[in-house]
């Protein structure tokens, strides 16, 4: 069974890179990156499948970045990781996101969370093929 | 003061206390989230069995200790800025009550990308007035010139004395933003705002100067 890809995308370096750390130990291809440009990159180089978002990067509008990397890899399902929740006036990416979770936040949780978003994604791929 | 005047006050202190605390708020958040994900990742290792990482324990508590100093660092600035609200009236240092501001106004400016510098005067006498309102001003000022200048601009705070009298300058330096934003506080109620500490207030093209009494109602 092939291993769910996950990029981790936080300014925070030590945060992202732990994380990814733990995610790696629990059977997921997980890495880390710290910013947009990175995560723009990493979407080109090696497409993950799920990729979690901190939308408050400095200078960085989350948004954009989602309806960047979407607009060229629309099944990638993104997790938002927020420290507040998302207001509802940011729509956008309430709409777009699989999910969103409050940091600190528990690990299980998330994975359960990544396995769903996942499994959204295989559907969604096996239903634009059909 | 006429009624709306009174409201646009109410509305930019409270503008100013949640912004203060919503930032705060982030900061430990985030400070939380590094001490938990380390913590569980040494959880992680010695449910594996991997006990022979003793790297990876070190890096993990090293984490959790830097984690832990930012947020007594945070929080030292934090209780100084809101034990200042306990006298309307009070003594107190200028470049700490400013000091304690830019700390807890850091991450609002680097979500902009614009760097908040400070360069404060030497030998400041003790100011007596009213801590909170002094530090609205400045945050209204800061406020403003963060909504208007473009990324990787800064904006630097200057303390310096003459005679009976403090200066403080919010100086910016950037580019502007064509579409701006309205800042907390308009103008008029700065003025308002400068002239019940019993100071004054000059604006030219990048730098807002402010001068009190040091010794406020004296």
């Amino acid at each position: 069974m092939t291993r769910t890809k996950v990029l981790v995308v936080d300014d925070e370096v030590e945060f992202a890179s732990t994380l990814a750390e733990r995610l790696r130990l629990r059977g997921y291809d997980a890495r880390a990156v710290f910013n947009a440009e990175d995560a723009v990159s990493a979407a080109k180089s090696d497409t993950p499948e799920v990729l979690l978002l901190d939308m408050k990067m400095p200078g960085v509008d989350g948004a954009e970045i989602m309806r960047n990397i979407k607009q060229v890899y629309p099944h990638v399902e993104f997790i938002i990781l927020t420290g507040k929740g998302i207001e509802d006036e940011e729509k956008e990416v309430l709409t777009t996101a699989f999910a969103q979770v409050i940091k600190p936040m528990d690990i299980n949780g998330l994975t359960g969370i990544i396995d769903s978003a996942k499994r959204k994604k295989d559907t969604g791929i096996l239903r634009s093929k059909v | 003061m006429r009624s709306e005047e009174e409201s646009e006050l109410r509305t930019a202190q409270l503008v100013f206390i949640g912004k203060i605390l919503a930032n705060f708020s982030h900061e430990i958040r985030n400070y939380l989230a590094i001490i938990r994900e380390s913590a569980g990742l040494m959880c992680d290792l010695i449910e594996l069995g991997k006990s022979q990482e003793k790297n990876q324990y070190t890096e993990s508590l090293h984490s959790i200790n830097t984690q832990v100093e930012r947020s007594l660092s945070l929080l030292r600035y934090f209780t100084r800025f809101a034990h200042g609200m306990d006298t309307r009236l009070t003594t107190f240092n200028i470049n700490e009550a400013l000091e304690d501001l830019l700390a807890l106004m850091d991450r609002l400016a680097k979500q902009r990308r614009v760097s908040l510098e400070k360069n404060f005067g030497a030998d400041i006498p003790a100011v007596y007035s009213d801590p909170t309102g002094v530090l609205l001003v400045i945050f209204c000022l800061i406020d403003e010139n963060l909504k208007r200048l473009d990324r990787d601009s800064r904006i630097t705070i200057e303390t310096s004395f003459f005679g009976d009298r403090l200066r403080i300058n919010v100086v910016a330096e950037g580019n502007v933003l064509s579409a701006e934003e309205k800042g907390t506080c308009s103008d008029e109620m700065l003025r308002y705002l400068i002239g019940e500490l019993g100071g004054d207030y000059s604006k030219e093209r990048g730098k807002a100067e402010i001068t009190l009494p040091l010794k406020h109602g004296m």
